[in-house]
């Protein structure tokens, strides 16, 4: 499980991320970061919509209400424009960060001893 | 404890849900729709894996979040609506206390005009300061019955008084008619007692400077319950909150 601090800091990119697969609805979206992080990443599922309901203010995304294959209305989120970038800036951060902790813990040069 | 007798009612219990998170104005309409689809949705899911309804209910809310944090989250996003309602009640809180007042002082004004009919117009001393403590009792007692009515009705009543409100807010024609009953009436009241005293008891200036003075009296009283009140239920609420 990863600290509160992570899990609030990564819900941004990974909606983000998640939505460039195509527009999806909350409950979806919280079922594949489950699946994807092995359960490791698993979000109090209700606090998700205040995040979608901010992004959405931001213009990152956009909402339709409409109703899907089984019937039940849903609300649907789709990356803008704006997301998309968004996005990109995200990916640069957190790769720097990836790549930085990587370096350290595999060091990827052997030793001259 | 009855759930073991009575069989689980899905659509009930998310009724019930929904109601309970519904009482807050952290939610709008939309966002009460969503969580629901979400939590049918959950729900569902769960059941394909073999729960039953009421344990596939429970896990689904649980995972859903408990009241406290999604209204805190909520909250945050809905931040204008939040302080609207604060401030409609505050409006409402004004407009009773108002009313209130304007009743009691009918009331009393009322009652004493009552009184003062059966007495002579020409009183001893003593007489007349039995009379402003009577008037002062009466108008105490007329004020602490309304504030226990009020304090009933928002606590035993409130869902009642909700819809009446929603009811009353749809209608321009009630709407109106509300206003004029809730401003004017005590008002009127107030006014016309107040006439009918000084008109037959203008020759008497003591009846009517007694009277005056109980009522300046039990004003003060009341103003003075009423910041002990605030301040009482502020000491209450205040640390909850943080």
């Amino acid at each position: 499980m990863l600290a509160k601090e992570l899990v609030a800091a990564s819900t941004v990119p990974l909606v983000l991320s998640v939505l460039t697969e195509g527009e999806n609805y909350g409950y979806a979206l919280i079922q594949r970061v489950r699946d994807l992080s092995g359960g490791r990443i698993a979000w109090t599922e209700g606090m998700l919509y205040p995040v979608l309901h901010w992004m959405e203010k931001e213009e990152l995304i956009e909402s339709e209400w409409r109703a899907g294959e089984s019937g039940r209305k849903r609300k649907y989120y789709r990356l803008r424009k704006e997301g998309h970038r968004a996005l990109q800036e995200e990916k640069q951060q957190w790769l720097a960060v990836h790549e930085t902790l990587t370096k350290l813990w595999i060091p990827t040069q052997p030793r001259l001893t | 404890m009855d759930t073991n007798s009575t069989p689980f009612d899905l659509n009930r219990a998310l009724q019930t849900w929904r109601e309970n998170l519904g009482d807050s104005p952290a939610f709008r309409r939309e966002n009460l729709d969503e969580l629901e689809t979400h939590l049918r949705d959950s729900i569902a899911n769960l059941q394909q894996r073999g729960l039953g309804e009421d344990e596939a209910f429970l896990i689904a809310s649980r995972r859903v979040g408990t009241d406290t944090t999604l209204r805190a989250e909520f909250g945050k996003i809905n931040a204008q609506s939040v302080w609207i309602n604060r401030i409609l009640w505050m409006l409402i809180g004004t407009q009773l206390i108002g009313c209130l007042r304007n009743l009691v002082s009918a009331v009393t004004s009322g009652t004493s005009l009552g009184i003062l009919q059966f007495m002579s117009p020409d009183l001893g001393t003593s007489a007349q300061w039995t009379m402003g403590i009577l008037f002062g009792f009466i108008h105490l007692s007329a004020f602490a019955l309304a504030l226990a009515g009020g304090w009933w009705l928002f606590t035993k009543k409130s869902s009642y008084l909700c819809s009446w409100f929603r009811a009353v807010s749809q209608s321009p024609v009630k709407l109106i008619g509300s206003i004029l009953i809730l401003t004017l009436l005590p008002a009127n009241i107030m006014a016309l007692t107040n006439i009918i005293m000084l008109s037959t008891f203008k020759h008497s200036y003591k009846f009517t400077s007694c009277v005056s003075w109980s009522n300046l009296s039990a004003s003060l009283i009341e103003t003075i319950a009423l910041v002990v009140l605030t301040l009482l239920l502020a000491r209450k609420q205040m640390p909850a909150r943080n």
